[in-house]
């Protein structure tokens, strides 16, 4: 195969576009969802660190969330009323689209990196009820994390 | 230089070349691009370590920084690598741009661990790995030696087989066993290897996918040879080969129109692939004689190695002949059982093992030419 100029420079900018295009996809995602707040608590209450992130659960206020749906099945959290539903509702302002896996319901919202050095007090926080996160929500269901409130405020203003 | 400048005064002893052009050789040899292992190794080192720096400089998440002026500073190091490989790209040093190719890649990677990290995603990292493939495949096209197109294709067959034993569809298809999924992996880079061949021509990333399929392939028999598949006969159930067996009838396809090859490699290509496809087979119908299976390992790898003779890839030949004389050693560990491990037999065992590496080293050239006569 001829490796021409427009050959090399479609290899070195491919990566780049394509990098480019998820960033400002995300960062719409940040600027243009609605903003919503939900309390978050610990799996394990030993343990909440897993290298550089916070792993938690969303305490979503909605009762009997995927007891009994079986697993891997597409699930929606409407937030307006509080309610799970197993197929899209139709009209819901705060929606958040995820699935049931092992009776939890989860929506790829479940992680925070953290730095290294602020990690274990972060972690004692989040341990300590007082932590919440800030979500951007898309009308399609899509949930994107923007912060980790420590009572009621982001995580670097409490640092700093 | 010494070891050629030895082979220069053998040579020029022997008769075989003047002095003239031995000084040519050597003048020429040191003229042409650095190309040794060792400058490789090193370049290789050295990329690795500033990439993993730079891994773990993102890995800090240094919260003082904010995330616009991350991205920034990683995108400008993308670009102004980019730049440089545009650069180098027609350049007579043919490793710096390897390496810079290598570096390059990394920092896609690098960049996706960022991403992930601002934003927040969850995801595995055979997920960023698959993406990682995807974005970065076209630089495979640049490379003009090996290195890139093998790690690419390593860490491509890495996130495949765990995507396999991840992923909800497929891990519900292959019941999540090893069994079966060694079965189709080799047979699928056999495919991607074909595919490339026919796209790109013999070069890096043909040989890359051909490299791997083979591994795969020996490490696959590997696992069909696992005792612990002998106590699952019950188990395994037909459904689960299916993705085998379509790579295999595809294969089958490419065998037979591929009119590269003469028709004694044909017959060795379809009676390996028969083989490889029957051996999975054996617990199904009842077989678990460790025997049966190394009977199965010998004869794949005496086929295999049939036809890289014919195909005149002596090193590989050659390589692959030694796997066949090392399970000829577990066959004979096998057979005696607990003896094997006393010391008596672990005494045999190393008269064999030198008996027949001196064996092999004295005849290894005649064998090849031998063999490769057989099979023309």
């Amino acid at each position: 195969m001829k490796i021409t100029n427009n050959v090399i420079l479609f290899a070195l900018l491919f990566p780049i576009v394509v990098l480019a295009g998820l960033t400002g996809y995300r960062k719409f995602h940040q600027s243009s969802g609605v903003e919503v707040i939900l309390p978050i608590s610990g799996y394990d209450p030993r343990d909440l660190l897993s290298g550089h992130y916070l792993i938690y659960q969303v305490n979503y206020g909605v009762p009997g969330l995927c007891v009994s749906t079986p697993d891997t099945s597409e699930a929606f959290v409407c937030l307006d009323d509080k309610s799970f539903h197993t197929s899209r509702p139709t009209a819901c302002q705060q929606l958040i689209q995820g699935k049931c896996h092992y009776s939890r319901f989860v929506a790829g919202i479940e992680k925070f990196y953290v730095p290294e050095q602020q990690a274990k007090v972060l972690e004692a926080k989040v341990m300590g009820n007082s932590a919440s996160i800030k979500l951007s929500l898309l009308p399609n269901g899509s949930a994107q994390v923007k912060d980790l409130l420590i009572e009621g405020k982001s995580w670097k203003e409490k640092w700093d | 230089m010494a070891k050629l400048d030895k082979n220069l005064q053998d040579w020029v002893s022997l008769g075989f070349i003047t002095d003239d052009q031995a000084e040519k050789i050597r003048n020429h040899e040191e003229i042409k691009p650095e190309n040794s292992w060792v400058m490789r190794s090193l370049l290789g080192l050295g990329v690795f370590i500033i990439s993993m720096g730079i891994v773990s400089l993102i890995a800090a998440n240094w919260y003082q920084i904010g995330d616009n002026l991350k991205l920034a500073g990683n995108f400008a190091l993308l670009g102004l690598t980019a730049f440089a490989i545009w650069t180098y790209r027609a350049h007579d040093k043919v490793l710096y741009l390897e390496a810079l190719l290598l570096f390059f890649m990394l920092l896609c990677l690098a960049s996706i661990g960022l991403h992930s990290q601002i934003f927040h995603l969850e995801g595995k990292f055979y997920q960023a790995i698959l993406l990682w493939c995807l974005i970065t495949f076209p630089l495979n096209l640049l490379s003009r030696q090996l290195a890139v197109p093998f790690a690419w294709a390593g860490a491509f067959l890495f996130a495949l087989v765990f995507m396999v034993f991840d992923s909800s569809l497929l891990e519900g298809f292959f019941r999540n066993n090893s069994y079966y999924v060694a079965m189709a992996i080799p047979l699928l880079y056999t495919i991607f290897t074909v595919l490339a061949k026919t796209f790109f021509g013999e070069q890096g990333l043909t040989r890359a996918f051909r490299y791997w399929s083979v591994s795969a392939g020996i490490g696959a028999i590997v696992i069909a040879e696992m005792p612990k598949h002998f106590s699952q006969v019950t188990d395994l159930t037909l459904t689960p080969f299916i993705p085998g067996y379509t790579l295999a009838l595809l294969m089958v396809v490419f065998i037979v129109r591929n009119s590269e090859y003469t028709r004694l490699q044909q017959v060795l290509l379809l009676s390996m692939l028969v083989l490889f496809v029957m051996m999975f087979h054996l617990p199904l119908i009842g077989i678990g004689y460790e025997v049966v299976f190394a009977a199965f390992t010998i004869s794949i790898l005496s086929i295999l190695a049939m036809l890289l003779a014919s195909l005149k890839e002596r090193k590989l030949f050659q390589r692959v002949v030694s796997l066949v004389a090392l399970r000829f050693l577990f066959v004979y560990f096998q057979a005696l059982g607990g003896l094997a491990t006393t010391g008596l037999g672990l005494i045999v065992s190393g008269v064999i093992v030198i008996a027949a590496a001196s064996w092999w080293n004295k005849n290894r050239v005649a064998i090849t030419s031998k063999i490769e006569g057989w099979v023309q």
